[in-house]
């Protein structure tokens, strides 16, 4: 299958990364590879996140080798400072600053508790397009943030592996895998939410007994049934969120009853950190068991080894695409959702980059 | 004998025999076609069996599923007259029906 990108371009770069979780730019320079750029991340004299090219213009020594001093970095070679728009503002020994001496800079928000830098061009960056993350900060909604693991695999890898509900009951038998849902058809659609354009593969098992998982949120009577559903959804470029829902059977499917029951939006955020590697940020979002502690400690600890579970395979594949130079020589039924997110992506690429004609 | 007609991206029409109760997919993959990857078998995933219909015709195949249209808008060169060849089993009344190959995505 022809899956291989054709665009020009590696990514989309006109859109807003995850970069960093917020507690992780503090009082030292924080360095992390986006979209093959090194980024250098500080603080600037307001606390606002400023973010650089890491390569001082002069011997391209990294600036992250540096330190911060008064909101701008200093090169840790000669000394030269640097703002968080990335004019030098001081040269040890010279009052004459030349044009030349200037880093780019990368425009930063903080939102979500996570970082967020634009990764292409400047004059286009608008907050209006940072993604939505679904009931966070919500009142009886808790938040479970901090999550993240570096994948050695290349972005299109993750989001395959993200819009496939079918691998949960063998990858994941460890943790959330369940066999009795693997012959149950999946739908996919094309959505919209917030101006994100997307796609969802989802299925409801409608009128089933109470999960042990259900239980540890609800209370049921006896005999009492569950109508639950996935939904795996893929924002472009970057973006995956799994919706779970579980709710007392035979209710009508709205947002304000599907809210009444036990429902969660659990969100990856991938950023590539080049080809061959990704950087997977999650963030889970629930309204039960508000509060537990303990509970959530489980909960982060099962989320995490089966974001592992992941990487062990993903990876994996990575290996052997790089040493066949293939993608896939036969495709299954639950490719559909997959297909379809990768043949969005690289229009999206095709889109900001043109397309690289065939040879014919 | 019954036959459909297949334009690939390289060549002149060919008229091919085609069996009665076959997809149109396995009709071209069988006449040799390689073209046409048809890389799920006919479970409506992949769309790499996309071709344009004749259009005169078009109208006399078979209603299209949700999924096939989902697919077939995935694709770079979905036309008016596009269908995914797996989704559609030949019958008598497409007797002699134009095919071209859509080129891969």
């Amino acid at each position: 299958m022809d899956l291989l990108p054709k665009s020009a371009g590696k990514y989309v770069t006109n859109h807003w990364y995850a970069a960093a979780w917020s507690q992780e730019v503090a009082e030292k320079p924080f360095t992390r590879t986006l979209l093959d750029e090194r980024v250098v991340m500080f603080r600037d004299g307001e606390r606002k996140i400023a973010a650089l090219l890491d390569r001082c213009p002069h011997r391209l020594a990294p600036l992250s080798m540096g330190e911060c001093v008064n909101g701008n970095i200093r090169c840790g070679y000669h000394g030269m400072e640097f703002d968080g728009a990335g004019a030098c503002v001081n040269i040890p020994g010279q009052t004459i600053i030349p044009s030349t001496a200037k880093v780019r800079s990368f425009p930063a928000v903080e939102r979500y508790g996570l970082v967020w830098l634009w990764m292409g061009d400047a004059t286009k960056a608008d907050e209006s397009l940072l993604p939505m993350v679904r009931r966070y900060g919500a009142e009886g909604w808790a938040v479970l943030g901090g999550g993240y693991q570096r994948h050695a695999a290349n972005f299109r890898i993750e989001i395959e592996n993200l819009m496939d509900p079918a691998h949960t009951t063998f990858l994941h038998k460890q943790t959330i895998g369940n066999p009795a849902a693997k012959n149950e058809p999946v739908q996919v659609k094309h959505v919209e939410e917030h101006g994100e354009k997307g796609i969802a593969a989802f299925r409801w098992l409608n009128n089933t007994p109470p999960s042990p998982f259900d239980r540890q949120g609800m209370t049921f009577n006896e005999d009492q049934k569950m109508d639950r559903a996935q939904f795996f959804y893929f924002f472009l470029p970057s973006i995956s969120m799994v919706e779970i829902v579980s709710m007392h059977a035979g209710q009508e499917k709205t947002e304000e009853n599907m809210d009444k029951g036990m429902r969660t939006f659990s969100y990856k955020f991938l950023t590539p950190e080049s080809e061959k590697a990704t950087h997977f940020f999650w963030l889970h979002v629930r309204n039960y068991r508000v509060g537990d502690t303990e509970w959530e400690k489980g909960l982060r600890a099962g989320l995490d080894k089966t974001y592992i579970e992941d990487n062990d395979m993903c990876s994996a594949i990575q290996l052997e695409q790089e040493q066949t130079g293939l993608r896939q020589q036969t495709g299954i039924a639950i490719d559909r959702a997959p297909v379809m997110a990768m043949r969005e992506l690289e229009r999206m690429i095709s889109a900001e980059h043109g397309v690289v004609e065939a040879a014919s | 004998m019954t036959s459909i007609i297949i334009t690939a991206s390289i060549g002149a029409a060919q008229k091919m025999e085609a069996q009665l109760g076959l997809s149109l997919m396995e009709i071209i993959r069988d006449a040799g076609f390689d073209d046409l990857q048809a890389l799920c078998g006919g479970c409506c995933s992949c769309a790499t069996c996309h071709v344009y219909v004749e259009p005169e015709r078009f109208d006399q195949l078979p209603p299209m599923s949700q999924d096939e249209n989902d697919l077939l808008d995935s694709s770079d060169h979905r036309q008016q007259n596009s269908r995914l060849s797996c989704q559609v089993q030949f019958t008598e009344s497409l007797d002699g029906l134009k095919l071209t190959i859509a080129p891969a995505d």
